[in-house]
């Protein structure tokens, strides 16, 4: 099961890096674009990759800033994620762990998830201004 | 016959109902409970339903009678944090530009509150919500990615043969 997801991610990610959803017209356009059309808070995040993959970060920055903010917040939660993990194995109380730690307090606050939340519809809102 | 739901109470509010297995983790010997049957609010430990949950659990130490301003530390049983599937509520609000993704963060968002006001049946609920959301939210865009898909080459064909 996660051998085959992995496979597929691989998979995609190479359609994407050879295939510019720009100028390729089979890249499904997002849902909310053609019902609303507003721009929601991930419309342009596969140009951006496609953009971040041949190494134009201004493009992609471009095409949706979200793209960063979502690398940092999942970099963020994965860095806590390895830290309760290592905790309980066998580092517990270990004072090398204070930056994962920090990171970990920083997603488990029950505030975190409302502010990506707010986050997420303030962005929506100012980029369709 | 289906399996009895259960109340129980949390800072006196009423809280349910929900199945016996998904109270056990936060039910203690002196939670309230009610279900159909009881004639009254009765402590877990004693209601016929829950009893047997506690039939071995040692008096608290030092021979404190129960209370219910126990000290937290004697029956200290909080169940683990449910997880919040905040990943897969990102991944799909970014990839799957659908507004189901937001809703999933939205139940994230309960999760961690419920969780912290003790209701911890209410954290698990939300804590499934979220990963269901999320799960339609990616679910319903590969269907709508297939479809664009199967138009694209319709279309293409349709192409050819003019």
């Amino acid at each position: 099961m996660l051998t085959a997801g992995m496979i597929t991610v691989i998979m995609l990610f190479g359609i994407l890096y050879f295939h510019n959803p720009e100028t390729a017209g089979f890249y499904p356009q997002c849902p909310s674009k053609i019902l609303t059309g507003y721009d929601c808070a991930g419309c342009g995040s596969l140009r951006g990759l496609h953009a971040l993959m041949h190494g134009d970060i201004g493009a992609a920055w471009r095409f949706n800033p979200a793209i960063f903010v979502a690398f940092v917040v999942l970099a963020l939660i994965g860095v806590a994620g390895l830290h309760r993990h290592r905790l309980s194995a066998k580092y517990a109380g270990n004072r090398t762990l204070s930056f994962s730690r920090r990171c970990a307090a920083i997603t488990g606050h029950p505030a975190f998830p409302l502010s990506l939340l707010v986050l997420i519809v303030v962005w929506t809102i100012v980029r369709n201004l | 016959m289906s399996e009895t739901m259960i109340f129980y109470a949390v800072g006196g509010e009423r809280r349910g109902p929900f199945t016996l297995e998904a109270i056990t983790p936060y039910l203690r010997p002196d939670t309230l409970v009610w279900y159909q049957g009881l004639s009254d609010w009765q402590p877990a430990a004693q209601a016929p339903l829950t009893a047997h949950l506690f039939a071995n659990t040692p008096p608290p130490v030092g021979g404190t009678p129960f209370q219910s301003g126990y000290s937290r530390n004697i029956y200290d049983s909080r169940p683990p944090r449910p997880s919040t599937y905040l990943v897969w509520a990102i991944l799909t609000t970014i990839f799957c530009c659908l507004p189901f993704g937001i809703v999933s963060i939205v139940y994230a968002a309960r999760v961690d509150s419920l969780y912290a006001q003790g209701l911890y049946a209410e954290a698990e609920d939300s804590s499934r919500k979220a990963k269901n959301w999320a799960i339609w939210s990616a679910i319903s865009s590969v269907i709508i990615a297939v479809i664009w898909f199967f138009l694209y080459i319709v279309g293409l064909m349709g192409l050819a043969l003019i």
